[in-house]
């Protein structure tokens, strides 16, 4: 049997298209759902962990297929605490002790691309800190635990990521893809992602279809604003007074009228963060992406803004 | 590196008297406070931490005296939640890679008060969750009953660091005849000091037993990062009255285990804690469980 396959992230790198619309497509294989793996890897005490008997199970559910995993939870997700890094290295030795042959994937995004929108399904979740309190650029308050439910932006330094993954696993088993190469030519890299991962398909998944389109700016306020006025959806947030459903139906109409063109130039990063966030995301993780030269070509990295030779 | 000890927590179990009364006064140890327990290991963000600088720090810290660190962090605080362990594994193999050998010291307490004490720690610091609520949550980010079987965290500590390494006390020992169980403590660790200038006035007490609800309401009215509780709409300055009801006197003594609990939630602790606790006695021969009531 073929080595199992584990994606592990990054949110908002296109996980909830390849959850819906690529795994499943795989012939031969078994994909495993978020609460499948919520309640065999994820939602189980570390000291209690039992590798072989959660690998007994994985192969028992799989009969005989390829085991399939995309789940970007496996990294902290978004509503989870990412915390300090902890639950992302310890969540890394789980999987190497229960798959220790698995092919790894991670897919990566431009950290200012990546933030926008990080911030934008904090948004859609019912939140109200501003930019630099909920990517703790300015501290609200005083770290650590205070802070600690909020995204750090010490876990998107990719490289120490892919470091340890391959420290657990060996590099030739840690492939690293950049999610704006896929949104660029999504059939060449498609073709070329099938033959790294030695798998067919059922049906030709239709990457055509946009998962969660990032609400552009002027949603964003709106939204933040209204947000104040639920207790739902997220625990990271202030509130004023509950309205009931009122939430629930700006969000739909929200989310239905972003997919209109006119909004598209309002949905840049650029608006989103502004010059002045971005410069600063880049230079914080310049250094850090130069060193993932050592899995991407640094033309490649230049290319997508990832780094700044020049710096 | 050898001579070190380690003083892991748990919560809830005189900690901040250790931290604050005691291990500062011992001459016979280099003691390491929480805050730079803290800074130098639990918070460097887990894939960032490299061993041989902080290897580096300690060399420069060691004297003749052995190093004393100390943190409940280590373990985990019981209100930000227990998160399945991530948090308290990653820092035991932290203090593993560092300290290749040291002296772990735990401090236990029979669940049922520790989870009283911890609920009304929640409540003067903002929540007001109600206390059926406060034990039965599935939040990551707030209170754990599996936090407290204790076996977990001992398991694994003594695996790391070894069995003989690892030293089990019962806070209720302590807190019979705190300047005996201190003499005893100190002998046991083999550190010579004299503490006759010692306080032994309890620090870090719970709100009287009238505060309680008062609190809880008044903590409806002002945000606080405290994700889990009720908000109604933020009223300035509310937060400090609470701080002032939370510190007073005025408010009766400290409610009972019994009572803040009720007959329900003690029925369930008891049969929820049986097969942990159960592993402490025979484990590790914790027999002073037996007369402190913990379950079994």
């Amino acid at each position: 049997m073929l080595s199992p396959i584990i994606h592990i992230g990054y949110p908002k790198t296109g996980t909830t298209w390849y959850q819906k619309h690529y795994y499943p497509q795989l012939q031969s294989c078994r994909y495993f759902s978020r609460n499948e793996l919520i309640r065999l890897l994820i939602d189980v005490d570390v000291f209690t962990f039992n590798p072989q008997k959660v690998r007994k199970e994985f192969e028992q559910l799989a009969e005989g297929r390829r085991i399939v995993i995309c789940e970007e939870l496996l990294l902290g997700g978004l509503d989870i605490p990412f915390g300090n890094g902890e639950f992302i290295k310890v969540m890394a030795d789980k999987l190497v002790s229960v798959f220790p042959d698995a092919t790894i994937i991670v897919f990566i995004r431009n950290q200012a691309e990546m933030l926008a929108s990080v911030y934008f399904q904090y948004i859609r979740s019912g939140g109200t800190y501003s930019i630099d309190y909920y990517l703790r650029l300015k501290n609200r308050f005083n770290p650590f635990y205070k802070t600690y439910l909020l995204p750090s932006l010490n876990n998107f330094k990719y490289k120490n990521i892919v470091d340890y993954y391959c420290t657990i696993y060996s590099s030739s088993k840690v492939q690293v893809y950049l999610f704006e190469e896929f949104r660029s030519h999504p059939a060449i890299f498609l073709e070329h992602f099938k033959e790294n991962m030695q798998v067919q398909y059922v049906e030709y998944p239709q990457y055509s279809i946009v998962e969660n389109l990032r609400f552009n700016k002027l949603y964003l306020t709106i939204m933040r604003f209204i947000n104040h006025f639920s207790y739902l959806n997220t625990v990271r947030k202030n509130y004023w007074v509950n309205i009931p459903y009122l939430y629930y139906n700006i969000l739909r109409f929200l989310t239905w009228s972003n997919k209109l063109s006119i909004f598209n130039s309002l949905r840049k990063t650029d608006y989103i963060l502004g010059k002045k966030r971005i410069n600063y995301i880049k230079t914080y993780y310049n250094e850090n992406n130069k060193e993932l030269s050592r899995y991407i070509p640094l033309k490649k990295l230049a290319e997508y803004g990832y780094v700044d030779e020049s710096k | 590196m050898v001579n070190t000890i380690i003083h892991i927590g748990f919560p809830k179990t005189g900690t901040t008297w250790f931290q604050q009364q005691l291990f500062p006064n011992l001459s016979g140890v280099n003691y390491i406070n929480k805050e730079a327990t803290n800074k130098l290991i639990i918070n460097i963000p887990a894939l960032e931490f490299k061993k041989e600088k902080i290897i580096d720090v300690f060399d420069d810290l060691k004297t003749s005296r052995p190093l004393l660190l100390s943190s409940e962090k280590i373990v985990g605080t019981f209100n930000r939640g227990w998160m399945n362990g991530y948090f308290p594994k990653q820092n035991a193999q932290k203090l593993k890679d560092i300290f290749e050998q040291a002296e772990i010291i735990v401090f236990l307490r029979r669940q049922q008060d520790a989870i009283s004490s911890a609920y009304q720690q929640y409540v003067k610091n903002g929540g007001n969750y109600s206390i059926d609520r406060y034990i039965h949550n599935t939040s990551t980010g707030l209170f754990h009953l599996d936090h407290l079987k204790y076996h977990l965290i001992l398991d694994y500590y003594a695996d790391l660091f070894g069995m003989k390494n690892l030293h089990i006390y019962l806070f209720e020992e302590f807190k019979n005849d705190p300047q005996q169980f201190t003499r005893t403590f100190l002998y046991d660790l083999n550190i010579t000091s004299n503490i006759d200038k010692v306080s032994f006035e309890p620090i870090n007490e719970s709100p009287g037993r009238w505060a309680i609800i008062p609190l809880k309401i008044l903590n409806a009215f002002f945000y606080k990062t405290y994700p889990h509780k009720y908000y109604i709409t933020p009223i300035p300055f509310i937060e400090l009255i609470t701080k002032k009801i939370a510190t007073s006197h005025h408010f009766g003594k400290k409610v009972s285990t019994q009572s803040l609990l009720g007959a329900n939630n003690l029925q369930y602790l008891e049969d929820y804690y049986k097969e942990s606790n159960n592993i402490l006695l025979t484990k590790y021969n914790l027999n002073a469980i037996k007369k402190h009531n913990y379950s079994l």
